[in-house]
């Protein structure tokens, strides 16, 4: 099943501010990144990010096989995000 | 033969005897003596259906001990007063020697050997410190302090040898093994040689010369004794350390009815391993008990019964090659049983085969419920004997002097009451000759006097113990005898197997090596034990 793809950018204001949503998943795990909270009121939501979905690039750099760790890491440089949506 | 089990005085010298300096010659003697008696026995085998030679092709040597031959190639291992010789050639020499002293002379002989030798030992640095002052006391220069300590020192240290010697060898020996005890030998050899040499020294250098100083002579007679300390060393080393490693796990099993037991042995000789197993024996085996064999000697017995057996002969073979010679494309298989054994056994009614298993199962059932029905009333009724006796306390023994009994008077007043049930089941259960009634009653007195519960009354009848909990007379074979295809006195090796046999039933002994071990190490550092939840983590980002 292919949902559609959409690509998200991401600005903050402050540069210790988070993005405003929770990952879960990894490549331990056997799945993806996928997102599984969205604060109220924040960036991500504005943005449009919703619950269960699935992190495929972020900076062009592909979420196919990275861990759970790597893909936090990679959250302070995070420009783009492309995702694919319910 | 004397069958009284009495202990010889077999004290450390006594297994050396006369010309134990051939010791060379004697294991070829023993290979020569051993080929030529196999010829000249004759071996008696046990008469069951299926005669299957127990140790292989060579079962045959040393099988059955006759009465004639066994001063020969005996391998008797007894708890009487019996040796049998430990050199073939001297046996045949003295052998009406033997016949007509008897045995007791043997003991004897040993023991005087023994008592010899440690008066021999004790003595001579006495001596050596004594007779310089008996034979040159006007040449001998005056004994100073450092030699006076010296005497001090010999008193001790031969005090201590005393007792070291004691405490080792002058034990009472627990049996009369076939063989001379090879490490036994060696030593006193040893020490006698030792002893001796010291002599000669003594002789030619002190007493011929006869040297004035004195402490050296002292010094001379300390350091025997302090040889002689290290050589009780090396007998404990020798005679009591080195088995103590288990090296050997061997299994016996009894021939009648299979009981297994397993034990760990060190590096013993043969004779000596079977020592150490029939100890176990009696202590560890349920009591031999030949009257539970008696049902499948029956079911064998109809099995007999219901065959028939041909005696295949040249005549009927060549007709049966004939025959199936004719018939084209057979002859693979008529050459092959043409040339088989000549002895066929055919089983004659086929019909009969299927119902002895039934018969067998249905049996068992039945007996099983008739053994616990009797059990319960057993129990019951000793339940109920034991109620009707009470222990008086102190003080009220004194109040009611009248009636009172002792516990041997009780246990017969309350005996039958129960004899009847007890006596169903000892025979339902087999066992009604190994317990007579006036050994249950002295267990009930016994029992009454220690305030035991009649459930502990009751086990020693609802379970068989070991042999040695019967009376003497009825199960303690006396007479064992020790069959093996290698030396009694060559060590335990891994397979090697023995048997040792009684009047009843015999006793098979395998053996195997505890293998070697090769332990590796790992380090684990504590630091290292990190775990990660298998959840899925959540973060925010």
């Amino acid at each position: 099943m292919s949902y559609p793809i959409r690509q998200v950018t991401m600005k903050r204001h402050k540069s210790n501010e988070g993005l405003g949503f929770s990952i879960r998943g990894g490549s331990e795990h056997g799945v993806g990144i996928y997102v599984s909270l969205v604060e109220p009121g924040s960036l991500a939501e504005k943005q449009g990010l919703r619950i269960g979905d699935q992190i495929m690039k972020v900076n062009d750099k592909v979420f196919d096989k990275v861990t759970h760790a790597e893909a936090v890491k990679v959250r302070d440089l995070v420009r783009s995000l492309v995702l694919s949506a319910l | 033969m004397d069958t009284e089990s009495t202990y010889s005085g077999y004290s450390y010298y006594s297994g050396r005897s006369r010309g134990s300096h051939r010791h060379g010659e004697r294991s070829r003697d023993r290979h020569k003596t051993r080929n030529k008696d196999s010829r000249s026995e004759k071996s008696v085998t046990i008469n069951t259906p299926p005669a299957e030679p127990l140790l292989g092709d060579s079962a045959v040597r040393g099988e059955q001990v006759q009465d004639d031959n066994w001063g020969e190639t005996t391998t008797a291992v007894t708890g009487t007063s019996e040796h049998s010789l430990s050199q073939e050639d001297i046996v045949r020499i003295t052998k009406d020697l033997e016949d007509s002293v008897g045995l007791d002379c043997r003991r004897y002989f040993t023991l005087a050997l023994a008592v010899i030798l440690g008066l021999l030992v004790f003595l001579t640095p006495l001596a050596f410190l004594v007779l310089p002052h008996l034979l040159w006391p006007e040449k001998l220069q005056s004994c100073g302090t450092a030699c006076e300590g010296l005497f001090i020192s010999v008193a001790f240290k031969l005090l201590i040898l005393l007792l070291a010697v004691w405490a080792l060898f002058f034990r009472p020996p627990r049996a009369g093994l076939p063989r001379v005890f090879v490490f036994r030998a060696l030593l006193a050899v040893l020490v006698l040689l030792f002893v001796v040499s010291y002599w000669l020294f003594y002789g030619v250098r002190i007493l011929d010369s006869q040297d004035e100083n004195y402490q050296g002579i002292v010094q001379y007679a300390v350091s025997l004794v302090d040889a002689l300390l290290f050589i009780h060393y090396l007998a404990i080393v020798l005679l009591e350390l080195r088995q103590l490693q288990p090296c050997f796990s061997v299994c016996v099993t009894r021939s009648t009815d299979g009981e297994i037991r397993h034990y760990n042995l060190g590096q013993l000789s043969i004779q000596r391993a079977a020592l150490a197993i029939l100890e176990h024996y009696y202590c560890d085996f349920p009591v031999n008990n030949p009257a539970l064999l008696s049902a499948s000697k029956s079911r064998a017995a109809k099995h007999l019964a219901g065959l028939k057996v041909y005696n295949v002969d040249d005549a009927f073979r060549a007709k049966l090659k004939a025959y199936l010679l004719d018939s084209p494309g057979n002859n693979a298989a008529a050459a092959g049983l043409v040339h088989s054994q000549s002895r066929a056994m055919i089983a004659a009614a086929a019909r009969r085969r299927d119902t002895s298993h039934n018969e067998l199962y249905y049996e068992e059932a039945e007996h099983e419920r008739r053994v616990r029905k009797r059990k319960a009333r057993l129990v019951v009724a000793v339940e109920e004997a034991f109620t009707h006796i009470k222990r008086m306390q102190e003080e009220e023994q004194k109040k009611a002097p009248g009636d009172v009994m002792d516990p041997r008077e009780a246990a017969q007043a309350i005996f039958p009451s129960m004899a009847r049930a007890l006596q169903k089941y000892l025979r339902t259960t087999k066992q009604q000759h190994c317990h007579s009634m006036e050994s249950i009653q002295q267990h009930l007195a016994f029992c009454i006097t220690n305030n035991m519960t009649p459930k502990a009354f009751l086990e020693s009848y609802l379970t068989p113990g070991p042999t040695l909990q019967y009376s003497r007379d009825h199960w303690r074979a006396r007479q064992w005898t020790l069959i093996s295809e290698a030396s009694v006195t060559s060590g335990l090796k891994d397979g090697s197997i023995f048997l040792l046999k009684c009047v009843d039933f015999s006793l098979v002994v395998t053996t195997k090596k505890i293998p070697y071990i090769q332990m590796s190490e790992e380090y684990i550092d504590p630091k290292s034990h990190k775990f990660v939840l298998r959840l899925q983590s959540e973060t925010s980002v």
